[in-house]
């Protein structure tokens, strides 16, 4: 009956969206009025009723303070009707014309509803009052002290009736030369006096401001004198500085060498580094900066008493080399130094020492060669070049990537048997010609840096010249890349890892959400298809992110795949949707109107027969707000006596309960995918005759008119739980434990929200921003630096499989795998209740810390896992006999256990594996049948994926 | 490597008892809020007629119903027309009926639970805070141990070289102690392979280093392995000894867990145990829909299995010292609903069987089926409990022998019923 929306004034929604959205604000406000700040979110609302509403201008009225209300119904300001204060006059009074004055004082509870009685229908708006600063009370502004040296820094503060102010204005009266103030009132002073030396300092809010008055004074002239340890210094050596102030270390003063690096360097504790030459002129002087003067002490730069003349050699030609070097002040002890690395050296006489010099490749370098003194006495000598060289060779490509690698190498002198490897690795190795040789082999995505590249004659044992060569820097490590794949994906497949690694985290999330949602066919098994996709599909993020969904929002398994699949496939879909719309197409969920009877539920038709109170309860519960009132970080909101406090109340769950009546399942469309009737692939439809057309109140204050048809009444209904303050929390939470951590911190919980109700421009529940924020916040990436940053999670049972199968890429060899995670206690789309596989609220036994997967854990399922692993490793599961092991990228690439282990560190531990199991796979396939590399390569993937520190998502 | 929580030296003293003072408590919890409605069943004229007046589609015809024998003028009733084995229990003096028990911190009145929102148990009609606090004896949504878990932390000195706690399969708070955790016999199966040798210590020793980790989720998971590792032995020999039962268990998960259970009971000598607490969990009770069929299938599952471990108790000559009792999350409204279900509601009525009881009674008072009247929190037939769980609970923690300062501590809301716990 009423087709057009209201028009609306005063509002800042744009008019474009005004039409969708206004009705809806009504009841919106309450949820603003809670404390949330949830805001208005309008993009996102629809509602399409053109009921009468009093149009929300404020969300806040200060105490005494008056505010105009209107009430209007299709863009018409409504007259007639009757406003009033709902409580009486604590919570302030309003006029026959709607203008509504606060009470002086903050009422409790702070929110207050106004009602407008209208053609015999109640209307209302809520808002919250808050204390206005008492008018006419001076705010007084105060420094910590009242004179601020230059350069230095007072913190200010702002006070009225003895309360700290805050979100006010702070500004330095006549601009930068007087100084400048930060937000939190901290003031700097300029770097000299100003003229005058008083500076006016002013803070403003809410149209009061208060000043305070700061003097500039100097800098105390107290004397700091600097003292070296040692007058004069040798090359290359060290000294020691102190700055004394009257008997004192004096602090706070910055170390300087004049005249640069050549005169030497200097650290903050004020060790001086002398230059590894003497300059000129040979004393130099070293500086201490306090406040605007600097204090300054000469220091002597001596030439070393060891001096190196000559080396011979002069150049390297071999990998081991003795050498003589030729100068004074040699002593027993002294060492040859290569690189500063001092080597085996035999003292000769003063002038005299031999030593060898090893290289590990034949590169060709340039090496310093110096006489390093006895201990800690005296300085090094000065270095002399010592140069190495070998047949110089080039390759191309000239700068590596991980993955397969083929090696054009030019020199010279190759010859038919030379070997290539890299940084220790061969390559399998053709020699074209004296002067061309290809090399093909496979660089671990994980190298990073540069690598050697070396040809070697006589079988590989003899090197013959070497090229260090770099690797292209990736978007991330492959390291962060393979923990990231098992937050977003399914676990470290190699391909995936790789993508990751090229595109960067946010750029993958980019790449997944352009993705379709998997496509069942009929023709398949539901959950192969979905097992084939996470194992071998690339919709990842998607099905991730449905899996997580699902774990909250549960399915019916029905035993008819189009049941499960289509539920499947919502929930992918909407995962990179809004949240709105989620909760519209699982309320229409067949499924779900089956599972908890939505579908056919019927209004009343005798007061001793009520409708089903199961959907709507656990809408509320399981699917979207939780039970009890959360702040946005999560945690839990108490009374003043520490009770939580109920989101919803009894009352609440029969009027949605009621709102959601008069809807069925629709004539069947898909004959294929229809089993007992039903039209799996169909949403609900409505049963007008069946739906409860009388009014409804829910959460207490949210009315619903009489004579809304049933999806009216649903529109509604869905509006208010998405626009309730427990949403964003409750899902962050939910969703945050699902893909990163159990035990998420309540700043990370308040991020993910603060996206949630706002995703950067004004949309609430935008679906993709609230992935980013989960996935990209500091908690989630600061383990791919800090390895125990945070517990991660426990993986559950599909997730323990499909990390399997991605890393072992194989999609099974038929429909077998469907039923392992039955057996492991998680059968996908097939939860014992609707409750899930477990509670949100596990805490492991006897502990605080939070795992809900934890609660598959027993001591049986624990041995049961380990047979699983080592049955699928063996190949002999059904299921996975399609001798995938062999095939895999794993056993294609790494093909020793040393390599192995180091790739199993690097897939499953992202470099993390401790040195203990390291330590005990290499030990346990020592043991082994030296003869059979494969059974122990096989051993050392199952150790790795066995062991509770891979089974955990770190 | 540490000793288990639960070795102790006294071990080797309880094994004395084992036979002698053995007693051991069954919890059947019965999943997703059973309708006690229909279970115990009024049948004097007046009362059944007003009970079928209420129920509308879910009434059960009084024929159908097991008559229960009434004590000489007591108000006659019927159980459940699947609880046959129940009934014959009960009429012969093995079994009792707990009616209208419910979560409660304090004896409560409607008028008083509609001035004091607080004196309603967190989040009622929740299942998951029903069972909660049902498991827990308590009136949280959230705690953090179960009246089971709290007695076995007192028992483990009587409990042998196995903790004194085993559940079946599923998850739950009631198993959950302070120190204490359960071990499982029986749930997840599937294809098992061996291992080869050596390869389990290679396990071993990752597992150990593990268990050191400072990422707590992983040193938890590795030390229920090691463990694990380490009772699977004992947990096999147990359940291999003792004269092999005779008592077939039906087949299904509910009667299967009856077996593991009696399987350990059966071997309690090798465990040692004098003190043991079961959990299992029965049914999918929710039925906000077509409630008749489903409700009558499990509870023909939870008589035919409790029936067995009856039998089996009495082959053991334990019927008077195992005592068996259920649990569920809510009884359910006495106003049907629209698709011939009904929904959620609070007061309930459990089963306790064997453990030498004074049984074939109804204990408690029977709620007077007024709808809006002083029994009904809110009009639908919810009934507000006039026993509190920890009344019928502490008084299992009493037969297992707590002292009663233990009894105030396991059950500490008992403290404010002064009629105390009911009489067994």
């Amino acid at each position: 009956m009423h087709a057009v929306g209201p028009r609306v004034e005063n509002c800042s929604v744009s008019y474009v969206v005004r039409r969708r959205v206004i009705a809806a604000l009504a009841f919106l406000v309450v949820l603003a009025a809670t404390g949330c700040g949830s805001g208005i979110a309008p993009v996102s609302l629809s509602s399409s009723s053109g009921l009468p509403v009093i149009l929300q201008t404020v969300q806040t009225v200060q105490t005494g303070a008056t505010n105009q209300f209107t009430a209007v119904q299709q863009g018409t300001v409504l007259t007639g009707g009757a406003w009033s204060v709902v409580g009486g006059g604590t919570n302030g009074t309003i006029t026959a014309s709607g203008m509504y004055t606060a009470p002086t004082t903050v009422p409790s509870p702070s929110t207050v509803t106004v009602q407008y009685l209208y053609t015999g229908q109640s209307y209302m708006v809520y808002f919250t009052v808050v204390a206005t600063p008492a008018p006419g009370s001076p705010i007084t502004v105060q420094g910590a002290t009242p004179a601020v040296a230059v350069l230095g820094t007072d913190q200010l503060t702002a006070m009225q009736q003895n309360a700290p102010l805050t979100g006010g204005q702070w500004s330095v009266i006549g601009g930068a030369s007087n100084g400048s103030i930060d937000a939190s009132g901290l003031y700097s002073a300029p770097s000299s006096i100003p003229n005058p030396n008083t500076v006016t300092i002013e803070y403003i809010l809410g149209g009061q401001s208060g000043t305070a008055s700061l003097t500039i004074v100097p800098i105390a002239t107290t004397t700091i004198t600097v003292q070296a340890a040692q007058p004069s210094v040798e090359i290359s050596g060290t000294d020691q500085m102190v700055a004394m102030q009257q008997g004192n270390q004096a602090t706070g003063g910055t170390w300087v060498v004049i005249g640069g690096a050549s005169n030497g360097t200097i650290t903050a504790l004020g060790l001086f580094q002398a230059p590894s030459a003497v300059p000129a002129p040979s004393t130099v002087q070293v500086g201490y900066i306090a406040g605007t003067q600097i204090y300054l002490v000469p220091i002597a730069i001596l030439p070393s008493s060891v001096i190196v003349q000559a080396v011979a050699p002069s150049v390297l030609t071999s990998l081991s080399t003795n050498i003589t070097v030729t100068g004074i002040g040699f002593t027993p002890g002294s060492a040859i130094g290569v690189n500063a690395v001092p080597v085996r050296t035999t003292y000769v006489d003063s002038s005299h020492l031999s030593g060898t010099v090893v290289l590990s490749n034949p590169l060709n370098v340039s090496l310093d060669i110096t006489v390093i003194p006895p201990g800690s006495i005296g300085s090094p000598s000065n270095a002399i070049a010592l140069l190495a060289r070998f047949p110089s060779i080039q390759v191309l490509p000239a700068i590596l990537s991980g993955g397969p690698i083929t090696l054009s190498i030019s020199g010279s002198q190759f010859s038919t048997g030379d070997v290539v490897s890299i940084s220790g690795a061969p390559l399998v190795t053709t020699v074209n010609s004296a002067s061309s040789i290809t090399a093909t082999g496979f660089l671990p995505p994980w190298t990073a840096g540069s690598v050697i590249v070396q040809v070697a004659g006589g079988d590989g044992l003899q090197p013959i010249a070497a090229l260090s060569v770099p690797i292209q820097q990736t978007a991330v490590t492959f390291d962060a890349a393979s923990r990231f794949a098992n937050q977003a994906a399914f676990g470290p497949r190699p391909d995936v890892v790789m993508n990751i690694q090229q595109l960067g985290f946010d750029g993958w999330i980019t790449q997944q959400f352009q993705q379709p949602a998997l496509s069942f066919s009929l023709s398949a098994s539901g959950m192969t298809q979905f097992l084939h996709g996470a194992a071998a599909g690339n919709s990842l993020l998607r099905q991730r992110l449905s899996f997580a969904l699902q774990s909250f929002i549960v399915p019916h398994g029905q035993n008819f795949d189009p049941s499960s699949t289509f539920f499947e496939r919502m929930l992918e879909t909407d995962c990179s949707g809004n949240f709105r719309q989620l909760l519209t197409d699982i309320t229409a969920s067949p499924n779900l109107g089956d599972y908890l009877n939505l579908a056919n539920n019927s209004a009343s038709v005798n007061t001793l027969v009520q409708p089903n109170q199961n959907f709507a309860r656990e809408l509320m519960q399981l699917f979207s707000l939780g039970p009890f009132l959360l702040n946005d970080d999560g945690s839990f909101q108490t009374d003043g006596q520490g009770n939580l406090l109920p989101t919803y109340d009894q009352s609440t769950v029969i009027d949605l309960t009621r709102a959601l009546t008069g809807w069925t399942y629709p004539s069947p469309v898909n004959q294929a995918d229809v089993a007992w009737g039903i039209d799996w692939s169909q949403p609900l439809t409505t049963f007008e005759a069946r739906h409860d057309h009388n009014a409804k109140l829910l959460f207490g204050t949210v009315f619903f008119p009489p004579n809304q048809t049933a999806t009216q009444d649903r529109s509604m209904a869905l509006d208010v739980i998405f626009n309730h303050p427990n949403l964003p929390p409750f899902l962050a939470r939910l969703l945050i434990q699902r893909l990163v951590t159990s035990n998420p911190t309540p700043g990370y919980i308040q991020r993910v929200s603060t996206v949630f109700k706002d995703n950067g421009s004004g949309v609430r529940g935008d679906m993709t921003a609230v992935v980013r924020a989960i996935l990209l916040d500091p908690e989630a990436r600061l383990g791919d630096t800090y390895p125990s940053a945070s517990d991660g999670f426990l993986k559950e049972p599909v997730l323990w499989q499909l990390h399997i199968m991605s890393v072992l890429n194989t999609v099974g060899s038929d429909d077998q795998p469907n039923y392992l995670g039955s057996s492991l206690g998680e059968a996908l789309w097939n939860a014992p209740t609707v409750f899930g596989f477990f509670s949100p609220s596990t805490m492991i036994p006897g502990t605080t810390v939070s795992s809900p997967e934890f609660g598959l854990m027993n001591n049986l399922s624990t041995s049961l896992k380990s047979q699983v692993a080592w049955a699928i490793v063996k190949s002999s599961m059904a299921g996975f006999t399609n001798n995938y092991v062999p095939n895999s990228w794993l056993f294609q690439h790494f093909t020793t256990v040393p390599a192995m282990v180091d790739a199993l560190n690097h897939v499953l531990y992202h470099g993390n594996m401790s040195q203990q199991e390291m330590t005990a796979i290499t030990d346990y396939c020592a043991t082994l049948n030296p003869f059979d590399v494969q059974y122990q390569l096989k051993v050392a993937l199952f150790l790795a994926l066995d062991a509770e520190s891979n089974d955990v998502s770190q | 490597m540490t000793a288990p929580l639960w070795q102790d030296a006294l071990c080797v003293k309880a094994f004395a008892d084992v036979t002698n003072g053995y007693r051991a408590v069954i919890l059947v919890t019965l999943g997703g809020g059973n309708d006690a409605n229909n279970m115990l069943i009024p049948l004097s004229a007046a009362s059944y007629a007003q009970y079928a007046a209420l129920r509308s589609s879910l009434a059960i015809p009084i024929s159908a119903c097991n008559v229960l024998n009434s004590g000489g003028g007591a108000q006659s009733f019927g159980l459940h027309p699947a609880l046959r084995n129940v009934s014959s229990f009960y009429n012969s003096g093995r079994a009792a009926v707990v009616a209208n028990v419910g979560p409660l911190a304090r004896p409560v009145t409607k008028s008083q639970l509609r001035a004091n929102a607080s004196l309603v148990p967190q989040a009622l009609l929740s299942h998951p805070a029903g069972v909660n606090q049902w498991e827990s004896s308590s009136t949280e949504a959230l705690p953090s141990t179960g009246w089971g878990g709290r007695m076995a932390d007192l028992f483990v000195s009587q409990s042998g070289t196995l903790p004194p706690l085993f559940d079946s399969g599923g998850q739950s708070i009631f198993t959950v102690g302070r120190s204490v955790q359960a071990i499982s016999v029986s749930g997840v199966g599937g294809q098992t392979s061996a291992f080869p040798t050596g390869m389990q210590d290679a396990m071993l020793a990752i597992a150990s280093s593990d268990r050191q980790s400072q990422n707590r989720i992983v040193a938890a998971a590795a030390a229920l392995r090691v463990q694990s590792i380490q009772q699977q032995t004992l947990i096999a020999q147990a359940q291999a000894s003792g004269v092999p039962l005779n008592t077939v268990f039906p087949n299904g998960s509910f009667g299967q867990a009856m077996r593991s259970i009696a399987s350990i009971i059966n071997g309690r000598s090798v465990i040692g145990a004098s003190r043991q607490i079961f959990y299992a969990q029965q049914g999918s009770y929710d039925t906000h829909a077509a409630q008749l069929a489903v409700q009558n299938s499990y509870l023909t599952e939870l008589d035919l299995g409790l029936g067995a471990m009856m039998s089996a108790l009495q082959e053991m000559g334990l019927q008077d010292q195992v005592l068996i009792c259920t649990h569920s999350d809510f009884n359910r409204t006495m106003l049907a609903n629209t698709v011939a279900g009904s929904d959620h509601a609070w007061g309930s009525h459990q089963l306790i069987l064997g453990g030498g009881i004074s049984g074939g009674r109804i204990i408690g008072t029977y709620p007077d089926l007024d709808l809006g009247g002083a029994m009904d929190l809110n009009g639908y037939g919810t009934w507000i409990p006039s026993l509190s769980v920890s009344q019928m609970t502490g008084a299992i923690g009493t037969w297992m022998g707590l002292a009663s300062s233990q009894v105030s501590s396991v059950f500490p809301d008992l403290g404010n019923f002064p009629d105390g716990v009911i009489a067994l």
